[in-house]
């Protein structure tokens, strides 16, 4: 293996990443083609979300590319969650290539009615 | 449109692809490709950066390897419905097509950040071997297509020597 497919090896890349407020929670959608649930790790420092994913060895490194567009490489992605989150009920799912993080809003940023009693 | 569709001295349209080598990879490529979609939003008529609702289109990212036996096509096209990706192969060329749509959802609060790729894509593919187009085979997995186009026999390489 020449140094230069070591070096492809070790590249990151910055995952595109929707992020979606609906009523009661944020969506974020990050894009990670080829990449496996066993292989992506997403973790909650204090307020430090940060996606982690590896790709498994391209199997066709070495051949002949006739036209190569994308580099294997694997992702992270690190973003500050606010106070609006209700971080202990953040839950990530990865279906075709894309992880999805459904972060329920904290309650006290959900809009509430506040019934009036009748004294 | 794309920008190099108004740029008269382009060669055919089916070889666009070749152009396309590792544009993201290099700095210099980066920001031409930076401008180049600056361009492409202004002449399709809706501003800078700001893209219309319909007639969304991206363009999917492929790698294409050759080995001695089959050629074989990687796309990159996660959060895909597989019924929605359309894949066939004429003469000498493969053809992917299909439409991504937008995850169905509410959306009160609004879009925070945008940037994965909605729309449909249409990418033709030069195929530089003949192939056995019965043979074709093509999955979905995890976010990515494979194709694998077995050669035929009559593809292979001759050296021609010279008299």
């Amino acid at each position: 293996m020449s140094n230069h497919d070591k070096e492809v090896e070790k590249m990151v890349f910055v995952p595109k990443v929707d992020v979606i407020e609906g009523k009661n929670n944020f969506t974020l959608r990050a894009d990670l083609p080829g990449v496996v649930s066993e292989d992506v790790d997403v973790n909650l420092t204090g307020d430090l979300l940060t996606i982690a994913a590896k790709v498994k060895e391209y199997e066709a490194r070495g051949l002949p590319m006739l036209y190569g567009e994308f580099v294997t490489g694997d992702y992270e992605v690190s973003f500050k969650v606010s106070n609006k989150v209700d971080k202990e009920k953040i839950e990530a799912e990865l279906k075709d290539g894309v992880l999805t993080l459904t972060m329920p809003k904290a309650a006290e940023v959900k809009p509430r009615q506040i019934k009036v009693k009748a004294a | 449109m794309s920008f190099r569709d108004i740029v008269p001295w382009r060669g055919l349209k089916k070889n666009d692809s070749l152009s396309r080598r590792d544009e993201y990879e290099d700095a210099f490529l980066g920001l031409q490709k930076h401008v180049n979609d600056l361009f492409d939003n202004f002449f399709s008529g809706s501003g800078f950066g700001i893209e219309p609702l319909m007639g969304r289109t991206f363009t999917p990212k492929v790698d294409v390897v050759e080995t001695d036996e089959a050629i074989m096509v990687k796309a990159e096209l996660p959060g895909m419905d597989e019924k929605e990706i359309d894949v066939s192969v004429n003469d000498d060329s493969l053809v992917l097509k299909g439409e991504k749509k937008e995850e169905k959802e509410e959306k009160k609060g609004g879009f925070h950040r945008v940037e994965r790729s909605y729309g449909s894509f249409y990418r033709r593919i030069a195929i530089p071997a003949e192939v056995d187009a019965e043979k074709v085979e093509a999955s979905y997995k995890n976010g990515v297509l494979t194709v694998n186009l077995p050669k035929t026999g009559t593809g292979t390489t001759k050296k021609i020597k010279l008299n």
